[in-house]
């Protein structure tokens, strides 16, 4: 008996090709085959339902800044199309921010966070706002042990992470609820997957000179934008003719030091963009129209005409999804 | 097992060695390495996809960014796989490999950086691209002055035809254009702006297009796909060189394992041997053990049943000491009472409880306690045995008698107690009570019986006699009423009548004169008579002095003291044929005396004489039952050998059946109609008696019989 034991662990041993397994091939990433440069939101993501509770939790938490009043939703507001529609958000003592909040809502699917794109990923993301000290003005230390001492986070994390309460486990935790902040099934993500009377035909005309004018160029993807960096003022100086350019316009530049990447942000999505005015990074437009208008203006480089822009911000209302099985709401006219 | 032994210590040394060469070798993790080929392979195929999906974007085929940077961070992650080598390969070429890979790292940081500046520029160019037939053709269209509307018309001809190949020999003739469309603009303000925008566009694809295809190119030509390519010729050394060690490795590695096979299979070779030989000991051994353990179970079995049987046997012991009929109690050796069993409380009559200790006391009857009491503690105090009898005053103060008896319990010569028991005797004391008055019964019956027996003896004896004497007194009346007295008395009457005349009448007379004779005659008569009465008184008398010796003889017994004399044995045969003389000689018995010489013996006269009487009536008997007429008593006096006087009387009379030999003493036993069955049994206890004996003797019925009295010379002293 150990004998033949022997021989059969000497086998192995020896022979240890012979035990190799087939190695299973990470599955190709999906090709973007539609001819359309524009595809349809996910209509589900597939998350952890703890870490996406503990999340939202952690998202309308104000402990998460120094004198526990503002939490994420405090400028995200789910309600106000995961922004709080002011130009500048209002940090720590009321204090003004430089820079326009943009939404929330399907930031996973940004390739980059922040205008500028300084952060890879939603998790690095925030530690931007948390620390910084016009916005929550908190440390992770101070964010972890006012956590800690909540038992129902302490009970939760706990629950949910091995580790328990740590700043990773709260980053993944928000981030995981930020990546569930998906707004699918919008008119024209129906009209993408075929249902043609899902837009009228004037959307359908906007969508139409949408592509023309090049302004699919950027806007462009899964996203409507959000995939790549250009130049605010393509075809004409925006900077010039605003004026009172401040650190925050230097956009990118900010991030690579590069002199070509001045002035150049992250392209923005447009998905639910009628829900989420003023638009730009200095938050300069108060309504689609007007935004449509300076990109036309700096983007294409001369101005649209009335019925182009109108045709245009038509189509760009039907980007406005469902959250929850609900459409956002739309800022009132 | 020597052999086995230092075969063993070689294959652990061969194992040792195996172990230790294997720990030494390098191993080719498989799962390792199929990571890091797979890994370098995906890579591959990423760059090759991000390649072709930049000139698909480049040309239109692909019109949105999404897939390059999802693309991006695979490979981020793929190069962060693939820094960490396979653990087989060598330190120094993990190190070139990483190398391999960090510049590969860097080379797609660059090559991200590129691709974000063609994401950027071409998205302006592609702008520019469709946005400029739409202003071209808005430009056209409202075109009033022929030669701008020509010029824009080559222009739009010239930046499309660019803008699908790019090709440079055409941009000195587009820049041609626009300088004339510049020019014919002066003259044409009312289509400043779109023409304005036309040119905007044309320059903007003239300025970005080059630049787009220069990063294109760039892109393109940074060298991760060669770079990649020698990090995986790089591995594929590597795991080359390891396979060949492994299989260098696993070559030593058969060969040891080949001597260790041959170690084992010798080991197991001399292991079966030794396990052969053992199996036979231990077969061997289990036999012993097997007939041990039958032993051993027989003996558990046995052991058991003994204990069972033990069991069993306190049990019934205690049953029986319950059951028992006899009360039992076992004493300390002071006397104080520990145990009583049951049927010592139905004796007492009173429970454990009031018996043991020094209750017991209380039970006895107050007659007997102070005694009890008083011999117990003296007994106890000795030592000894107790034995007493006493009796038990019950609560219902019923009496009971019992016998109690307490043994001592000694160990090692210790007095440790007693065990006692007590015997219910009330029944048996009444039993004796009743068998004593039975045998008092028994005693006055037998007594009677003696008494009867006595008198049967004493009137048979008597009666014998009183024939004789009847005899006699029968021949004397006889001769009385044939007497001559009454001629007497007539004579006298005739002499009274002539008692005047007495001399003529005694003379003339004829019966006077006769008278003298007569009366002579008559005299002589007399005396005749007179001497035959006589002689029968004498018999008489005789008769009557037996009669007498036999009643004294009778209360000489009674006295269980005879009187000794010392006399010829052949006289007192003598007296008693000639008691049985009449009896004899009427019956025609011829008797043959055959004396020995005899010396007197001291003997109880009448005793022999009563014996001898007997035994010749009873040859008389004998002799005159069988019929015969040649009857014949032979009576024979003779010494025995052993100091004894033998009398022995013989007849020729009926004999004795065998049968009867044996009960011929018994009480009772008799032959005859009229017989008492007497004779013989007193005979026999008169002889013994005397210290001798009677015994009988017969060939048969019909043989005659010969009875014999022996005496001893000396008499034994009489109790």
């Amino acid at each position: 008996m150990f004998a033949f034991g022997l021989i059969i662990a000497l086998g192995c041993v020896l022979w240890p090709e012979s035990n190799s397994s087939a190695g299973t091939q990470p599955a190709p990433s999906p090709a973007a085959t539609g001819r359309e440069p524009i595809r349809p939101l996910p209509l589900k993501m597939e998350l952890d339902a703890r870490k996406v509770a503990l999340g939202k939790a952690l998202f309308h938490e104000p402990k998460l800044s120094r004198d526990n009043t503002i939490s994420c939703a405090s400028c995200h507001d789910l309600s106000r199309g995961g922004t709080d529609r002011r130009q500048y958000s209002l940090g720590l003592n009321n204090a003004e921010g430089s820079i326009n909040a943009p939404t929330v809502f399907n930031s996973g699917f940004n390739f980059r966070q922040f205008w500028d794109g300084r952060a890879a990923t939603l998790e690095d993301q925030i530690d931007g706002p948390v620390q910084h000290p016009a916005e929550m003005g908190a440390t992770w230390a101070d964010v972890v042990a006012k956590l800690r001492d909540t038992p129902q986070y302490a009970a939760a994390f706990k629950e949910t992470y091995p580790d328990g309460v740590q700043s990773k486990n709260v980053k993944d935790a928000i981030a995981h609820f930020e990546r569930s902040l998906i707004t699918p099934n919008a008119r024209f993500d129906q009209f993408l997957r075929g249902e043609q009377t899902a837009l009228n035909s004037e959307e359908r005309e906007g969508y139409r000179k949408f592509k023309q004018y090049g302004c699919v160029s950027c806007h462009q993807g899964v996203n409507i934008g959000g995939n790549m960096f250009e130049t605010l003022g393509a075809m004409a100086d925006y900077f010039a003719e605003r004026g009172n350019v401040t650190k925050s316009d230097y956009g990118r530049f900010n991030v690579t030091g590069k002199e070509e990447d001045r002035f150049a942000f992250k392209v923005p999505s447009l998905r639910n963009v009628a829900v989420t005015a003023p638009y730009f990074h200095d938050g300069s437009a108060q309504t689609l129209e007007e935004a449509v208008a300076v990109m036309g203006k700096y983007q294409l480089g001369r101005p649209l005409s009335p019925e182009d822009i109108d045709h245009i911000a038509k189509f760009l209302r039907t980007l406005t999804g469902q959250y929850e099985g609900k459409p956002l709401q739309e800022v009132a006219r | 097992m020597k052999l086995p032994r230092i075969l063993l210590l070689v294959c652990a040394a061969l194992v040792a060695v195996v172990i230790l060469f294997y720990a030494k070798s390098s191993h080719i993790n498989t799962a390792e390495h199929e990571r890091f080929t797979t890994q370098l392979s995906r890579l591959n195929q990423l760059d090759a996809t991000l390649s072709a999906d930049l000139l698909k974007v480049r040309f239109h085929l692909l019109e949105n960014y999404d897939t390059f940077p999802q693309q991006i961070e695979e490979v981020k992650r793929i190069l962060g796989d693939l820094a960490q080598a396979p653990s087989f390969v060598p330190p120094a070429a993990r190190e070139s490999i990483r190398a391999k890979v960090d510049e590969l790292v860097r080379l797609f940081e660059l090559k991200a950086e590129l691709l974000e500046d063609f994401k950027s520029q071409n998205a302006v160019l592609n702008n520019s691209v469709r946005y400029f037939p739409v202003v071209a053709a808005e430009v056209l269209s409202t075109a009033r002055d022929h030669e701008l509307e020509v010029h824009a018309g080559a222009l739009a001809r010239q930046v499309l035809t660019y803008s699908l190949n790019s090709n440079d020999e055409l941009v000195p003739g587009i820049r041609a254009s626009l300088a004339r469309i510049a020019a014919a603009k002066e003259s044409d303000g009312a289509k400043g702006l779109p023409l304005a925008s036309l040119m905007a566009h044309a320059d903007s694809i003239l300025r970005r297009q080059p630049k787009v295809d220069d990063l294109a190119r760039q892109l393109t030509s940074v060298p991760t796909g060669q770079r990649a390519e020698e990090l995986h010729r790089l591995y594929e050394t590597q795991f080359a060189l390891a396979m060949q060690n492994a299989n260098h490795q696993r070559q030593v590695l058969n060969g040891l394992c080949l001597l260790l096979v041959i170690g084992i299979a010798a080991t197991i070779f001399a292991l079966d041997k030794a396990n052969r030989n053992l199996d036979r000991r231990v077969r061997e051994r289990t036999g012993d053990l097997s007939r041990a353990n039958e032993g051993l179970r027989v003996e558990i079995a046995e052991r058991r049943r003994a204990e069972e049987a033990l069991r069993t046997k306190q049990a019934q012991m205690e049953a029986l000491q319950d059951a028992s009929p006899l009360g039992m109690f076992f004493s300390a050796a002071d006397g104080t009472c520990l145990y009583t069993n049951r049927t010592f409380e139905r004796i007492t009559g009173a429970s454990q409880e009031q018996i043991r200790g020094s209750a017991w006391r209380n039970v006895i009857h107050p007659d007997d306690r102070a005694r009890v009491i008083d011999e117990w503690a003296q007994a106890t105090a000795a030592g000894r045995n107790y034995e007493t009898i006493l009796r038990y005053l019950r609560p219902d103060q019923s009496v009971v008698w019992a016998s109690v008896k307490a043994a001592v319990v000694k160990q090692d010569g210790v007095v440790t107690g007693y065990v006692g028991t007590a015997d219910d005797i009330t029944e048996r004391r009444l039993a004796e009570e009743k068998l004593e008055a039975a045998h008092r019964q028994l005693v006055d019956a037998s007594r009677r019986a003696g008494m009867a027996e006595v008198a049967t003896g004493v009137l048979h004896n008597v009666g014998n006699v009183l024939n004789s004497v009847n005899v006699s007194a029968s021949v004397i009346a006889e001769g009385a009423k044939k007497s001559k007295v009454s001629g007497l008395t007539k004579a006298t009457a005739l002499l009274q009548e002539h008692a005047g005349d007495m001399g003529a009448f005694l003379a003339n007379d004829p019966k006077g004169r006769k008278l003298p004779g007569y009366l002579q005659q008559l005299s002589e008569h007399l005396e005749e008579e007179q001497a035959a009465i006589l002689k029968e008184v004498a018999v008489l008398a005789k008769n009557i002095d037996h009669i007498k010796d036999i009643v004294s003889m009778q209360q000489s017994y009674a006295k269980v003291s005879g009187l000794v004399e010392v006399l010829p044995v052949t006289e007192l045969v003598e007296d008693a044929l000639r008691m049985n003389a009449t009896a004899l000689s009427r019956h025609d018995v011829q008797v043959t005396r055959e004396y020995g010489d005899i010396p007197p013996l001291p003997m109880d006269k009448h005793k022999v004489l009563q014996i001898l009487v007997n035994l010749i009536r009873n040859a008389k008997h004998a002799c005159d039952d069988a019929g015969r007429s040649d009857k014949q008593l032979i009576v024979r006096v003779a010494k025995n050998g052993n100091g004894c006087v033998k009398i022995a009387v013989s007849d020729n009379g009926v004999g004795i059946p065998p049968e009867n030999l044996i009960r011929i003493f018994s009480h009772g036993f008799t032959t005859r109609k009229d017989g008492h069955g007497f004779g013989l049994h007193s005979g026999a206890l008169a002889a013994k008696e005397m210290g001798g004996s009677l015994s009988v003797h017969s060939d048969g019925p019909g043989l005659g019989a010969t009875f014999t009295l022996e005496l001893p010379i000396t008499p034994q002293a009489q109790n």
